[in-house]
């Protein structure tokens, strides 16, 4: 009797470590995006630029790779890769796809990619991956981040196009929450503040360091130093 | 005990009835039985949007292809083709054509169609299978509807070519079903017409080169001295997007573009990014046909753009806001680079041309 007890004891605990380790979720993130707690609007000049102006976004496309989440005793590393567009809300949100039931108390992404994949054609014929294409003309891979707008200053109304790309200027969002992924309905907001790219730790001015960016490292460089914080979820 | 006698009949009577049913059936369905076309997607391209509502079948491209080139669907003699040129990449000058003036004047290329989410200069249609229902209207064919299904009905091939494109439906030869599947048919025929045998294309392959001064426009192109590549994307040249390119800085009739179809005004003057294959086939240029020539199109973005709210942000570089600012040379090797989009197998295709 005694034998018994204890085999069904032990039976129910493998039971139980196994069901832990072995079920899975899909984790859907949504991206919502603000000016320092403005909501942004599409085409809408209104926000208040860190060095003194009103300026509009019409556009922000990005990637997103290099998510890792880090449990007590795992780390997982998928290797997706994800197209972000902000004016299409269904691109505005992606998909962890049957990854593990856990506590993750630190997690992070990063807005561009390692250079071991910012190759060109690395990330296959999807249409949006070669919208993205960074000419081979000017070093191939990708665009990591395309922001774009009008900005309005003393002298008038000007456009600006913040397109980051190249080695080194990926942007790695570590500021994140712990959280769990539960058996079902896991839903993370991601809040992404378009002006922390403008601030923190640098100003970064338009009239200045350049409003039209696209291969200038220097002020690629900038931008990609103050992207690394640009999101944060509730 | 069972009387087996007594059950055989009933059994058998029901029996006999059901295999004949089920034979016939059988029947009728190999006898409209579609054949899967597989679209073949040249190296490098993106995956088509096809339709699963409307899978190409061999037999729903034949009849979309013989219907294409027939003027049964109008009252007016006109046909797909008549706006749609094979030897013109199939676009055609509505300067030539003089339709509606409501109509916006350049009409575009049929080429790759299956790589477009949206159709037309504004994006109006979402889907190509719906896209020639609004043929039939007063603008195009002018169509009497009873009269087309009267002659299509009538008809020695259309009949069986019907039944055989679509043999799920059951009678095709409604008015409302078959503008439907006369629509899905033409569709299924242009997400077959390809272009990717350029020089450009050859190149990429390895079986051809430029010259220096192909090169040296792809450079341009694909650079920020002329920052062509952001909205038409390698390799269809295209972003199924929607830009003001500075045409105009005020918006009236047509011109207001993509507006039309958002109603944001945000849109004004937006219209999409037609792809840059077989330009030198697809003359005039632009959504109203304004530019002729292909000089005249590189020298609007070299010096004639002009500034308004809606303008692309890309198109306003500091010093730049009124064009590229590119010297002769570069200009000409622009249009070189630009020349070698031209698939000339395009325009002779048999495959795309109306059946003998």
């Amino acid at each position: 009797m005694k034998y018994f007890f204890w085999l069904a004891v032990i039976l129910l605990f493998c039971t139980s470590c196994r069901k832990d380790s072995e079920s899975f979720a899909d984790v859907r993130f949504q991206i919502k995006y603000e000016s320092d707690g403005k909501e942004l609007i599409f085409d809408t000049l209104l926000y208040d630029h860190p060095a003194g102006y009103k300026y509009s976004v019409s556009r922000i496309q990005f990637l997103i790779s290099g998510l890792e989440a880090y449990s007590m005793h795992t780390q997982m590393q998928p290797e997706n890769v994800w197209f972000i567009d902000g004016a299409i809300n269904i691109n505005s949100e992606f998909q962890l796809h049957a990854f593990p039931c856990k506590y993750y108390d630190n997690w992070s992404l990063t807005i561009g990619l390692d250079s071991n994949i910012n190759k060109t054609g690395k990330l296959g014929n999807s249409e949006d991956f070669l919208n993205m294409a960074w000419p081979e003309t000017m070093g191939g891979g990708y665009h990591f981040l395309k922001l774009e707008g009008m900005y309005k200053d003393s002298t008038g109304i000007h456009g600006y196009a913040i397109h980051i790309g190249g080695n080194g200027n990926e942007m790695k969002q570590e500021k994140l929450k712990a959280f769990t992924v539960k058996e079902n309905n896991n839903e993370i907001i991601l809040h992404l503040n378009v002006n922390e790219f403008f601030k923190n730790p640098e100003l970064y001015d338009f009239n200045k360091d350049g409003n039209y960016i696209m291969g200038y490292q220097t002020a690629m460089k900038k931008i990609a130093v103050n992207g690394r914080d640009v999101m944060f979820h509730d | 005990m069972i009387n087996w006698k007594s059950i055989s009949v009933p059994i058998f009577g029901t029996l006999i009835p059901l295999m004949v049913f089920v034979t016939c059936k059988k029947n009728t369905q190999e006898n409209y039985s579609t054949t899967p076309y597989n679209l073949e997607v040249p190296t490098g391209f993106p995956s088509p949007y096809l339709s699963s509502e409307n899978p190409l079948t061999v037999e729903g491209i034949a009849l979309g292809k013989k219907l294409f080139y027939d003027s049964i669907l109008s009252s007016n003699g006109r046909s797909c083709n008549t706006c749609h040129l094979q030897e013109k990449s199939f676009m055609r000058d509505n300067a030539e054509l003089k339709l509606d003036p409501a109509f916006y004047n350049n009409i575009p290329a049929l080429i790759n169609q299956a790589w477009n989410k949206e159709y037309g200069w504004t994006g109006v249609e979402t889907n190509l299978d719906h896209v020639a229902i609004g043929d039939f209207g007063p603008m195009f064919f002018n169509s009497d509807m009873d009269k087309v299904l009267q002659r299509l009905h009538d008809h020695a091939q259309y009949p069986d070519m019907f039944h055989k494109a679509f043999p799920n439906v059951k009678d095709p030869f409604q008015n409302g079903v078959l503008q439907a599947r006369t629509a899905m048919a033409i569709a299924q025929f242009l997400r077959t017409i390809i272009s990717s045998d350029s020089k450009f294309d050859r190149v990429r392959k390895g079986t051809a080169s430029f010259t220096a001064e192909e090169t040296y426009g792809m450079e341009i192109f694909g650079s920020e001295k002329g920052d062509c590549f952001h909205c038409h994307s390698y390799p269809l040249f295209q972003d199924n997007s929607y830009h003001n390119i500075g045409l105009d800085n005020t918006f009236n009739g047509l011109n207001k573009g993509r507006y039309f179809v958002t109603q944001k005004s945000s849109d004004l003057g937006k219209f999409s990014t037609p792809g840059l294959r077989n330009l030198s086939y697809t003359a005039p240029y632009m959504h109203d046909g304004r530019f002729n020539t292909l000089d005249e199109v590189i020298e609007h973005y070299n010096s004639g753009v002009k500034y308004s709210s809606t303008l692309d942000p890309i198109m306003t570089k500091p010093g730049k806001e009124t064009g590229l600012n590119l010297s002769s040379f570069d200009k000409y090797c622009l249009k070189q680079f630009l020349l070698t989009l031209t698939d000339s197998s395009i325009i002779t295709n048999i495959n795309y041309s109306k059946s003998p």
